[in-house]
């Protein structure tokens, strides 16, 4: 039997604010999918910012692999969808209206894009999207549904409706309960015996206080939105990477105000993402497989990768995973416990303008390095994640050995290309194959 | 102005698609029949293949993408196409409920995904009149279908003519030297391709499909018969009497136009896709490809891009395509990667392309030049011409 898929990505959810100690939003659905699945407590993204981490999910490759980046190569986050289509599935999604998920579904057979702005939370009508889909019978067995939820990366303030205790202690929380009570909704539509769930997110967030006001920006808004409705579509990612930039500037000049009275706590929560700051904050994420073939109340702490993700769920639905993939899938680590070590590569997501982010790097369960991207010599950053997990103090200069170490686990890393975009290369028996074919035509 | 039809009315009906293999688009209106349903259908007279070869031609036809983007980009790279990237014409018709049906010569031919019956014929034996009247027959009994049908009676012809008869290894004058025996013997081979086309317009009739069925001829390819030394039938270069083709689209009651606006049979995808119902605003980032049929309120030529590696010839390379050209406006610029030499050619001026007036200060050709390489690199085409550039 070919179980349904159900993926859930979280835009901007860190791990620590979904599960352990240090968790204080009100989470009762996902707390259940947890205890009637599997948790990794080590999940570790691709990427610092959304394209390039959701890229490593859905491909399963790391992103000097897929090349996806903000606005780049997009299509191919599709190179396995076709491959879930020939093994029978019928594919579906509810995403917001962005370029991105619009190119990776343009595939599926009904794709269901929502339009806000920026976009709408699942209060605002987000969730009723996803349940309609959900409920409306359309969905032909066995399909693969994938939905990515915005609410934690919306900066707009919550209405004052949610403010009671029951939903979370500061902003973040109470954005995440609210998430919490759709997850609720969504599951009460899923037959958890044949559906195999996965909820994850793109990667972390470092300011939990998404209320700060870093720059009323509804008047650019309003003036790019005009532009974008009498212009051609292809000028729509143009309109973007400028409206972004724009955007950018105005926070900047904000947040250095704000920053002014700030202690060093609250001045790294206000770390931007996509800066070169490839703290655990942005980079460690939530992990949930639950319902078809997945064991209950089972926490693995061993790190695992956004690039594993697609192994595991092809595995589970007995589609071979031989398939150009830097992932391995973690089925094996759900029955028991393994000592293997996953190094997680991981990248600074580009900023504007550039096609790939400044820094590359490798984490393990007790180090994180990185470096500049084009120079392993340059801007080294070493933390010792067991003595100091809030990565405070670089010890790149007191450990040379162990940068030297991590540098070759990186270099390894780095050999795992696939030649994905040319495929220039031919092996002797696959040009006699040809040749023999030719000679049958008549050609040779 | 003629308008756009609607396409609404056309997504039940039944869709058959037919290569021509090698038809020179010349010798179209030598072929009564052909001729005959081209002026009472829609005729696209200025199509330029994306590969002057059937492998990589109809990998295109297959994806609406070029060569080096769909992965059979080269005589020996037939096993490359990249089907877990791309979805095939055929997949997307089976997904909108049409039952697929393809007769090839051989199964690397078009990719493999999407059909609910697949035959491969053997070209020495074969009876394509009946075999394809028996096929047509089954089918209509479906509801809805497709058919693909691979016509190589032309090619048939040129291995036992051509093919085999001179030396392809060689380069010698022989063939190019013969022109007025090639072009004779090419001609004898018409009839027999007519009375094809003629037969299926018979099938159509004799299975009631003639008022419900849309039936679209076309060529994936022309052919040499010795314009340009060096090369015997197709697949080296990528001159007009290879690249130049044509297709014939032929829709109950839609009222008959030729449209000499330049197209190309990467177009052709989106085309059917369109008939099929499908919305075309969601393949946009993946398709290189645009429906025809704003081509008959468009007069701008599409700009056309053609790529191809010569089992034979003075640079053979059947592992990666070598030779690329951008057509647009009646002018040409190619460029042969092996010797990284280039060719201008004024088109409407110098129709069999005698006279290379190749001048890297001319503004024209530098945006040419600058078109193709942007196309290059839009579509994955590696070249020395990249490595020595960075």
């Amino acid at each position: 039997m070919k179980c349904n898929i159900l993926i859930i990505t979280i835009d901007s959810l860190r791990a620590d604010k979904c599960f352990g100690i240090k968790k204080t939003a009100k989470t009762p659905n996902i707390d259940k999918l947890i205890n009637s699945g599997s948790y990794f407590s080590q999940a570790i993204s691709a990427s610092d910012g959304t394209h390039v981490s959701l890229g490593s999910i859905f491909t399963g490759q790391h992103p000097f692999n897929h090349n996806i980046s903000t606005f780049e190569n997009h299509s191919n986050a599709k190179i396995n969808f076709n491959k879930l289509k020939n093994h029978g599935y019928f594919l579906y999604a509810t995403t917001p209206d962005h370029h991105f998920f619009k190119t990776m579904t343009a595939d599926f057979h009904e794709n269901d894009i929502v339009t806000g702005r920026p976009y709408l939370r699942t209060f605002e009508g987000f969730g009723d999207k996803i349940i309609d889909r959900l409920s409306s019978k359309k969905m032909k067995e066995p399909w693969f549904y994938f939905t990515h939820i915005m609410d934690l990366h919306v900066t707009k303030p919550i209405p004052h409706e949610f403010f009671n205790e029951s939903i979370g202690d500061d902003s973040f929380d109470k954005r995440l309960s609210i998430i919490d009570i759709w997850i609720g909704k969504i599951l009460e539509h899923i037959d958890m015996t044949k559906t195999l769930v996965v909820l994850s997110s793109d990667h972390g967030e470092f300011d939990p206080e998404l209320d700060y006001e870093l720059g009323d920006v509804s008047s650019l808004q309003k003036t790019f939105r005009g532009i974008k409705s009498v212009s051609p579509k292809f000028i729509e990612p143009i309109g973007t990477k400028l409206f972004v930039s724009i955007r950018e500037r105005i926070r900047k000049k904000r947040l250095k105000q704000i920053q002014k009275d700030m202690t060093e706590n609250e001045l790294r929560r206000m770390t931007l993402r996509g800066h070169d700051k490839l703290f655990d904050e942005c980079l460690r994420i939530p992990l949930i497989f639950s319902g078809f073939g997945i064991p209950s109340q089972k926490i693995i702490s061993q790190q695992v990768r956004q690039v594993d993700i697609f192994p595991t769920v092809f595995e589970i639905i007995d589609l071979s995973t031989n398939l150009n993939m830097n992932g391995i899938s973690l089925l094996s680590l759900f029955k028991k416990n393994s000592t293997n070590i996953l190094p997680a590569y991981f990248e600074g997501t580009p900023q504007l303008n550039e096609k790939t982010g400044k820094s590359i790097g490798i984490r393990t369960s007790k180090f994180k390095y990185y470096r500049s991207r084009n120079d392993s010599k340059e801007n080294i950053r070493l933390f010792d994640l067991k003595n100091d997990p809030l990565e405070k103090h670089n010890i790149a200069e007191l450990n040379l050995e162990a940068v030297s170490e991590l540098e070759q686990l990186l270099q390894n890393t780095l050999n795992e290309k696939y030649n994905s975009t040319t495929n220039e290369t031919m092996e002797e028996d696959e040009i006699e194959k040809a040749k023999k074919i030719l000679g049958d035509l008549g050609y040779i | 102005m003629q308008n756009i039809p609607n396409l609404e009315q056309f997504k039940n009906y039944n869709i058959i698609m037919i290569n021509l293999d090698g038809l020179r688009r010349d010798k179209v209106e030598l072929c009564p029949s052909l001729n005959s349903l081209k002026e009472n259908s829609l005729f696209f007279s200025r199509m330029k293949t994306a590969a002057p070869y059937s492998i990589a031609s109809l990998h295109s036809i297959f994806s609406g993408v070029y060569p080096s983007r769909h992965g059979v980009n080269g005589y020996y790279k037939m096993f490359r196409f990249k089907e877990n990237e791309i979805t095939s014409l055929a997949q997307y018709l089976q997904e909108s409920n049409y039952y697929t049906s393809c007769d090839i010569i051989n199964e690397k031919l078009i990719p493999k995904n999407g059909f609910n019956e697949r035959h491969v014929f053997d070209e020495k034996t074969v009876d394509f009149k009946k075999r394809h009247r028996d096929m047509i027959k089954k089918l209509s009994e479906k509801e809805k279908f497709f058919l693909f049908l691979d016509h190589t009676e032309t090619h048939k012809n040129l291995v036992e003519a051509v093919i085999q008869k001179y030396n392809q290894d060689s380069i010698d004058d022989e063939y190019s030297a013969s022109q007025k025996e090639n072009d004779e013997r090419y001609n004898s081979y018409l009839p027999s391709t007519d009375e094809y086309v003629s037969s299926i317009l018979q099938n159509l009739k004799d299975f009631h499909l003639d008022k419900n069925t849309i039936l679209i001829f076309f060529a994936d390819h022309g052919t040499s018969i010795g314009e340009k030394y060096g090369e015997k039938f197709y697949g080296v270069f990528t001159y007009e009497y290879t690249i130049n083709v044509f297709c014939v689209l032929s829709i109950p009651n839609v009222p008959s136009k030729t449209v000499n606006t330049q197209c190309r049979t990467i177009d052709i995808f989106p085309t059917i896709l369109e008939i099929s119902g499908k919305n075309l605003s969601t393949l946009n980032n993946e398709i290189q490809g645009k429906s025809l049929f704003h081509l008959i309120e468009e007069t701008d030529d599409r700009e056309s891009f053609v790529e191809t590696g010569g089992l034979y010839g003075p640079w053979p390379s059947p592992e990666k395509h070598n030779v690329f050209c951008i057509v647009k406006n009646n002018k040409k610029l190619i460029y042969n990667d092996v010797p990284q030499t280039w060719e201008f050619y004024d088109l409407g001026k110098d129709p069999n392309e005698l006279k290379n007036i190749y001048d890297e200060n001319l503004d024209e050709i530098i945006n040419f030049k600058q078109r193709l390489l942007q196309h290059f690199k839009e579509t994955g085409i590696s070249t020395n011409l990249n490595e020595n550039t960075g």
